[in-house]
């Protein structure tokens, strides 16, 4: 043979020959160069003129292919052995056309399509690993050769004119499955291409069949028979099968006559079977023939198929369609019934289950179970990891969203599942066996995990040097845990301020392990709004907003660790996450944690990261919050002082800081806080920010609130029992008055502006519309007072009699100015916007009961009188 | 695996692709693979002059490396999942 | 050791800028990307730059989320505004 160029014409090429030639010589200096002949010079292919020797000649490709058994796969005899081969003849032909033929006039039989004339089997000697086998069959092979040879030119000379139609050859056998099956060669023998059909299926019942019986049913015994003694071998046991019961009654019937067409059928050059229907009249009988013994086997795979091919089998017109077409599973030896009448439409449907029946039969026994065991875990291996998060974790992740959270099916199941149900395996019955199906391919699966679990650890291995270069270890000097500080700012320290009265004191020291150093303290009181309105300015002061991006990537690294680690059940640390928060950090004049909640994704991780932390570093996270406040991007972002016209993503950030942080402080103070503890915080605030620029904040304002309501509860908490300590008592006292005194005479000013507010509403109507307004329709939204009004009601609450006094004092216009617009808006209305209007009255009056009602007042129609 | 798992994710939905031969095409993406080779089925054609006027077609397979846009609806990602994976990705490609 | 990926992901749910092949540019929330840079962007921005009669002429096309293959990408930075 020869492909691209391989002058195969000269002697001693291939294994048996060189070992030949070396051994006859061993003095002489090993001469390779005829081993070498031919090969260089053939290099440059040009004009594709090695086309036809690497592809072959042959006419007609054919459109029609048939993968499964093709006809004769009994016939033809051996495998060329090294000496046999032709090598005038291109690889192809030679691969398909196994055995030597030195008759032109067959290969010349025009008009054949390439496969008929072809024989697809691969060479045995390709396959075998036992070369030496070799030698020994080619003396019996001699004799058989030439009586191949005579009947063959018999054959040639009845069967000319024969339409070869159906006579698709294809490479049915694949009667080598890799060697790793452990596969025994010598069953195998190169002659086996004289009865592929009885050799193949012998060979898997030698191995382990897995779980499909196979009945042998008097098929040739598991060792091959000598070669020589095949071709008789095969037609004593061809016609023994069809003498059994269970086959069809025509091919019993033909029978006798079959057995001289069948000697000449068997020796064919295309040893395949044909299980297709409109064969010509030998030709079919003898697939017909062919086919019991690969179908015995395959057929168990496709038990069901017993049952539909018994049923067409006794179909009234069978042409010898349909009794080629139900080959394989009929012969099993089943009773079959006899026939019944059967109507036009049974007969249909009988023709369509066959046509399909068909289809699935051509190609069963190709492989066996073990086979497809293997392909299974295989595929499956590519599929399948040990941690499915690891490299899928969008799609797991999305999945577990969509599906509401629960965890359902584990991977694993749902793989199997999956891929049971892509791949139409049936892997047993039809119908009864699908759960067994899926079990087995859940411990495929399960097996594919381990084989993945195996592979990355064996690649990590090989990682652990690989920081080494050539010349010795890389090593960095800035590692990204402990990235080197850029500036370090000289600490400043003050004096400490008296602090007040020792119940502050008490509160202060109360607060477990919160600690701020006192030059923190003295740094944070300095900030004053005017100096974080530039948001650059308060960046570069905690460290560039480089550093603080880098930050906020290392924190969710760390989360999503720990996600990870509390996913598989593992215990989590916090403490990694704690520091790569930089609460603590001293080093900047602004706290880079502070920073990190100017950025949107900052704000976006803190439920996840409170989820981990303990109650102390979560007092610590929001003791540092609430000195800082002033220079929190949101609180300049959100006061009408600072950004008197709020844009449309300014808003957007306002509301998200409102849902998540917000949501995450009410929760943590009524679940965890003490009354001591809410009190610290709300003293810090009121000591290192000017208050009232707070309370022209929406978020600001918010954030009071919750801490004087929280206070107010707690101490107004019954089931508690115990009353509040002195020291609680009077500490509250105390900051209550601090925190009104920061906000006396500038109470008005926590009420938005007419412009600031009818801004909003423009900017929300026209974007997004957020929480800062509320209508019944998006064109008729107002600005949501209530946060105010809450504030308010939460200070009267806390306060005694004279604070409560100051409050109305100071508000009075507000109040009156609400009363008044509430009644305006529901005179001289328009009949449609009428109940937009009293929706809008009823809300302001609402908010501002509130308010009245903590005062024992309420406002009514205009009017306020006492709260009854 | 990232863009393949996002991908995954978006099968059964209606997407627009654009070539980089400007041939835009919308249908409804039906399989992706790991080189985020692409089928789509029920072709149609979302804007005229780039539309291929492949009249016949349905349904096609898109080698990957030919796309040069995939526009998708923001509500077929959820973007902070989506970023978290992106996260993830960074940090084992990294390792 | 920050690679240039890593610099990458800081600007993840950044608005970022990235030149692609063809001059064209896009501007668009980075909302994930790989070593491919592969990207995929939200409420983004194209701009395609064109010479028509011998004229610089620019059209746009908006997106609110769109995945760009990475091997057209040439340039991801931050927008200069």
């Amino acid at each position: 043979m020869s492909f691209f160029g391989f002058d195969s014409s000269l002697p001693n090429q291939g294994k048996g020959g060189g070992r030949e030639k070396r051994t006859a010589t061993p003095d002489k200096p090993l001469d390779f160069d005829e081993t070498y002949q031919g090969l260089g010079e053939y290099q440059n292919e040009e004009d594709d003129y090695l086309n036809n020797e690497t592809f072959g000649n042959a006419t007609d490709l054919g459109t029609d292919f048939d993968f499964g058994y093709g006809k004769g796969e009994l016939s033809s005899n051996s495998a060329p052995s090294a000496a046999q081969v032709d090598h005038g003849r291109s690889y192809a032909s030679a691969a398909t056309t196994g055995p030597v033929v030195t008759n032109p006039g067959y290969v010349a039989a025009a008009p054949h399509s390439m496969d008929e004339g072809m024989d697809f089997t691969p060479m045995e000697s390709l396959w075998t690993n036992q070369p030496m086998m070799m030698q020994h069959p080619q003396q019996p092979q001699h004799p058989q050769v030439l009586s191949m040879e005579e009947l063959e030119r018999q054959q040639q000379q009845q069967q000319i004119g024969v339409p070869h139609g159906q006579q698709q050859g294809y490479m049915g056998m694949p009667p080598m499955p890799p060697m790793g099956y452990g596969y025994a060669p010598q069953a195998f023998m190169p002659q086996a291409q004289v009865m592929p059909g009885a050799a193949y299926p012998s060979a898997p019942q030698g191995m382990p069949p897995q779980g499909l019986p196979l009945p042998p049913q008097g098929m040739p015994p598991q060792s091959m028979p000598p070669p020589g003694m095949v071709p008789p071998q095969y037609q004593q046991h061809a016609m023994a099968m069809q003498q059994q019961p269970g086959a069809h009654q025509q091919a019993v019937q033909q029978v006798p006559s079959v057995v001289s067409p069948l000697a000449q059928q068997e020796l064919q050059q295309s040893p395949h079977l044909v299980p297709k229907a409109a064969l010509p009249a030998s030709a079919g009988v003898v697939s017909d023939f062919a086919t019991p013994s690969p179908p015995h086997l395959a057929a168990s795979k496709s038990a069901s198929g017993q049952a539909r091919l018994a049923s067409p089998s006794q179909m009234a017109p069978s042409s010898q369609d349909s009794r080629e077409s139900t080959p394989r599973g009929t012969r099993r030896g089943s009773m079959r019934k006899h026939q019944e009448p059967l109507s036009q439409d049974d007969f249909k449907r009988l023709q369509v289950r066959q046509a399909k029946v068909d289809k699935i039969l051509r190609h069963s026994g190709v492989m066996t179970p073990r086979d497809k065991d293997f392909i299974t875990r295989y595929q499956l291996s590519q599929i399948v990891t040990d941690d499915p998060y690891n490299e899928d974790f969008y799609f797991q992740v999305y999945k577990i969203i969509q599906r509401g959270g629960i965890v359902g099916e584990s991977n694993k199941g749902l793989i199997a599942r999956a891929y049971l149900e892509h791949s139409g395996h049936r892997l047993g019955g039809r119908y009864k066996r699908a759960d067994v199906a899926l079990q087995r391919m859940q411990s495929q699966v399960e097996k594919a995990v381990t084989v993945a679990k195996e592979r990355p650890q064996k690649n990590r291995e090989n990682f652990d040097g690989a920081k080494e270069g050539v010349l010795g270890k890389i090593s960095s000097a800035k590692n990204s845990k402990a990235p080197r500080r850029q500036l370090q700012i000289p600490q400043q320290r003050d004096e400490d301020e008296d602090l007040g009265t020792s119940a502050i004191e008490d509160v202060v020291e109360s607060l477990n392990g919160v600690d701020i150093s006192s030059s923190s303290r003295a740094r944070r009181r300095s900030s004053y709004a005017f100096r974080s309105v530039d948001q650059r300015a308060v960046l570069s002061r905690s460290g560039g907003r480089k550093f603080v991006l880098s930050l906020i990537e290392t924190v969710y690294a760390e989360v999503l660790d720990l996600e990870a680690l509390l996913r598989s059940g593992k215990e989590t640390d916090s403490t990694h996450l704690w520091e790569s928060l930089h609460i603590a950090d001293d080093a900047y004049e602004v706290s880079p944690f502070i920073s990190i909640l100017s950025f949107d994704k900052g704000v976006k991780i803190m439920p996840r990261i409170f989820n981990f932390l303990n109650k102390e570093q979560k007092l610590k996270l929001l003791y540092c919050f609430f000195s800082e406040l002033s220079h929190l991007n949101i609180i300049v972002t959100s006061s009408y002082k600072t950004n008197p016209d709020p844009s449309d993503s300014q808003l957007k950030k306002i509301e998200l800081f409102q849902s998540v942080f917000l949501k995450i402080i009410v929760s943590f103070l009524s679940s965890s806080a003490e009354f001591l503890e809410v009190l610290g915080l709300l003293l810090a605030l009121v000591k290192n920010n000017n208050v009232s620029f707070i309370s022209t904040s929406k978020i600001g304002l918010n954030l009071v609130t919750v801490l004087i309501s929280r206070a107010a509860l707690i101490k107004q908490d019954v089931s508690r029992g115990s009353v509040l300590s002195s020291v609680e008592a009077s500490s509250w006292n105390e900051i209550y008055d601090k925190l009104f005194t920061a906000l006396e005479t500038k109470l008005a000013a926590v009420f938005p502006p007419e412009e600031y507010t009818s801004k909003v509403v423009a900017t929300s109507s026209n974007g997004t519309p957020t929480s800062a307004t509320v209508g019944q329709s998006s064109g008729h939204q107002f600005y949501d007072q209530s946060y105010i009004w809450q504030f308010l009601a939460s200070l009267a609450l806390s306060g005694k009699l004279n604070h409560q006094r100051v409050i109305i004092d100071e508000i009075r216009e507000e109040i009156f100015g609400t009363i008044s617009r509430a009644e305006q808006l529901v005179k001289n209305v328009p009949v449609e916007e009428q109940q937009i209007a009293l929706y809008q009255r009823d809300k302001l009056y609402q908010d501002l009961n509130l308010f009245l009602n903590v005062m024992g007042l309420v406002a009514r129609d205009g009017e306020i009188s006492e709260l009854k | 695996m990232l863009f393949f798992s996002f991908f995954k994710t978006l099968v059964d939905q209606e997407v627009t692709v654009e070539l980089k031969n400007d041939i835009e095409l919308k249908g409804t993406l039906k399989s992706v693979d790991q080189f985020l080779n692409l089928k789509l089925d029920n072709i149609s054609c979302s804007n005229e002059s780039k539309y291929p006027h492949l009249s016949s077609v349905r349904n096609i397979f898109i080698r990957g490396s030919t796309v040069r846009y995939v526009y998708l609806n923001k509500n077929m990602v959820d973007t902070n999942l989506l970023q978290d994976a992106a996260r993830r990705e960074a940090m084992s490609a990294r390792k | 050791m920050d690679t240039p990926l890593d610099l990458l992901k800081l600007n993840l749910d950044e608005k970022v800028f990235v030149k692609l092949r063809g001059a064209r540019e896009m501007t668009g929330v980075l909302q994930a990307f790989d070593s491919h840079c592969n990207i995929v962007l939200s409420n983004a921005t194209e701009t395609i730059y064109e010479l028509v009669d011998g004229e610089l002429k620019s059209s746009t096309k908006g997106s609110e989320m769109v995945f760009v293959r990475g091997d057209s990408v040439t340039l991801i930075t931050t927008p200069s505004d």
